[in-house]
């Protein structure tokens, strides 16, 4: 337990009579200090930071050049509560190195961790839903005993009480209908549906918490609500016309970026979250044909998901196809056909993705143009902040290729031989998908695991 | 500077070394040359070692002996085969810190800056830190000899901003 701020300022002790005259040790070269400061804890750093003047700009340099030295690293594969007793497992996991175990009751801290959920992660911090309280928080994994409280998001939604049944693994989901004066409720397999989509963060809170907005898609009509850091109640974006939504990013100084229905594209100012974010951009597009087409004649086959992600500047849209049911040689199926005649154990043939496109947003021309080849760059997406990593040199991932996690989730839970198991890599260059490490994409994992920025600790 | 040359068939070489405040110390080369200070000044200049005293301007003559120690010790930490057990570069370790005053620890980080050693740097840096670690500002402030400079208004602003992440986890 790390002690409290007041507990650090009533024992002051004074170390020595005499102290050294305060300009001998301002000539340290600011690499002495940045070599101290880097052995410190972040609340340390924090702490340090009301030494003097010199000492707040010398944490700030720190703090400014670990998020400048961060922001083009690849994500980790985050791993909920991984299973102790597969050791080849294990031992797989740890040989891709960039894999995060963490045991999220420890972060969490409550006994009863089926309380919680993890919605996913933004800028380094993962966001919790606790959904007996419909309340949502920020951890990081890696800096102990720091969780960001948000606000509960029942008014958001117009819920009075989300309750779990244990054995069923169901929610139980009452909404209160105003104008009738009616309790209605509604059954959920999952709280993404019916709650929380996705959310993101407008910064990494350690560059200056103050300024923190979140932001989340939510509800069944999967609409856009926001709120800032200190805020008693979550507010929905009540201009955004084109839900429901299926991704938001935030870059770009606070900018909100969000993709709707029909692949249009939204953008919002979040004015450093401390005021009602302005919407600065609309833009209605049409669905790119070529992926229209390819889901029109693959009906019931296949279904799409669809991310926004910048990438060096461009506002990118990734069409991602799950074949539905797909067998051992990559091949998708019908669902009539795993159960024959002959059998009476129908074959196991889970969904599966396959195939990606991308298409990068012409704001002249307002469309969506088909982009070949990522270059140099990488994507990183699922159930996260869609990201992109670029860089020239060889840094650990493959180049022009998308690395995904699994986020199907309506049918993530529906068997116990799979569900969270969809995760791999895609060439753009020979339109193949790859596993992340060796059996990666071949078992059931749950919570699934999700992709997470390096933090600045 | 004859003194060594006469003693033994193994001849190490030695170069003398002058601290801050005039004193000579006698040091084998290769523990000297541990040194990126000491070993610049010799770079081009290879006949000068026999006779010549490298000046330590920033390096006081108490502090000395134990750095010279500690060059000594690690060097031969690294070269032996198969590697020292972890313990005993601990404890080591832990014995060149004990009795060090902060204020000992602190010159003695100016010495190893201005030797330009990143081992004994990277080692004196990390045990300021550990001293400094989870302590209040005005501790790191009577650590560092540093004064205040900041309004009352302007620290309460500081702490206040930075207030979030000492909540600890069991707020609710």
């Amino acid at each position: 337990m790390v002690c409290s701020w007041s507990d650090k300022c009533r024992n002051i002790k004074r170390m020595r009579k005499s102290s050294p005259p305060s300009s001998f040790w301002s000539e340290l070269q600011y690499s002495i200090w940045e070599s101290i400061f880097q052995r410190l804890s972040f609340q340390d750093v924090l702490t340090v930071q009301s030494v003097s003047t010199h000492w707040l700009s010398l944490s700030k340099t720190l703090i400014s050049s670990k998020s400048h030295a961060q922001s083009n690293q690849i994500p980790w594969l985050l791993m909920l509560n991984p299973p102790d007793d597969d050791q080849e497992h294990k031992q797989e996991i740890q040989d891709y190195k960039r894999v995060l175990e963490i045991d999220y009751k420890r972060h969490a801290v409550e006994e009863d961790h089926s309380r919680y959920t993890c919605i996913g992660s933004s800028h380094g911090w993962l966001i919790f839903l606790d959904h007996k309280a419909s309340r949502p928080f920020l951890v990081n994994p890696f800096i102990k005993q720091v969780k960001i409280q948000l606000p509960c998001l029942n008014s958001l939604l117009g819920i009075l009480q989300i309750e779990k049944n244990i054995q069923l693994g169901e929610y139980f989901i009452n909404y209160y209908n105003k104008s009738r004066n009616l309790v209605l409720v509604c059954y959920a397999t999952h709280l993404r549906q019916s709650v929380l989509h996705k959310s993101v963060l407008s910064s990494d809170p350690c560059l200056g918490v103050n300024s923190l907005g979140v932001v989340v898609i939510y509800g069944r009509a999967r609409k856009l609500g926001y709120c800032n850091y200190g805020d008693s109640s979550w507010k929905g974006l009540e201009d955004g016309k084109f839900w429901p939504y299926s991704d938001i990013i935030c870059y770009n100084n606070n900018k909100l970026y969000a993709l709707g229905e029909n692949a249009c594209v939204e953008a919002w100012d979040l004015l450093d979250g401390k005021c009602v974010p302005t919407k600065t951009m609309e833009i209605k597009l049409c669905f790119p044909l070529k992926s229209a087409k390819m889901l029109s004649d693959f009906r019931y086959l296949y279904v799409c998901r669809l991310y926004l992600v910048e990438k060096l500047g461009d506002l990118l849209l990734v069409v991602r196809y799950i074949g539905e049911f797909v067998n051992g040689d990559n091949e998708v199926v019908q669902e009539d056909d795993l159960l024959t005649d002959e059998d009476t154990q129908p074959l196991v043939c889970p969904y599966k993705t396959l195939l990606f496109h991308v298409y990068k947003l012409d704001f002249d021309e307002r469309k969506w143009i088909e982009v070949e080849s990522l270059g140099d760059s990488a994507l990183f997406l699922g159930g996260s902040h869609s990201v992109s990593v670029c860089s020239s040199v060889d840094s650990g991932y493959k180049k022009n290729s998308i690395y995904f996690t699994d986020d199907y989730w309506d049918r993530m839970e529906e068997d116990y031989l799979y569900g969270g198991h969809d995760m791999g890599v895609f060439s753009l260059e020979d339109q193949s998908v790859g596993p992340i490490y060796q059996s990666s994409g071949s078992m059931k994992i749950q919570p699934p695991p999700c992709w997470v920025a390096p933090s600045l600790w | 500077m004859a003194s060594s040359s006469s003693s033994s068939s193994t001849q190490v070489k030695k170069i003398t070394l002058k601290a801050a405040d005039g004193k000579h110390f006698e040091v084998e080369e290769p523990v000297a040359m541990e040194m990126e200070t000491v070993k610049s000044f010799f770079v081009g200049n290879e006949d000068a070692m026999k006779d010549m005293v490298v000046p330590l301007l920033n390096v006081s003559s108490e502090h000395m002996p134990a750095i010279l120690d500690f060059y000594r010790n690690h060097s031969e930490f690294r070269k032996r085969t198969p590697p020292p057990p972890a313990e005993e570069v601990k404890a080591f370790n832990e014995a060149f810190l004990e009795n060090k005053s902060d204020e000992q620890l602190m010159e003695m980080i100016m010495a190893a800056n201005f030797l330009n050693t990143k081992e004994l740097l990277n080692f004196l840096t990390e045990a300021a830190a550990n001293r400094i670690k989870n302590k209040s500002v005005e501790y790191v402030r009577a650590f560092f000899g540093i004064e205040n400079d900041f309004t009352p208004e302007e620290e309460a602003r500081i702490r206040a901003e930075n207030e979030w992440a000492f909540d600890g986890l069991d707020e609710d």
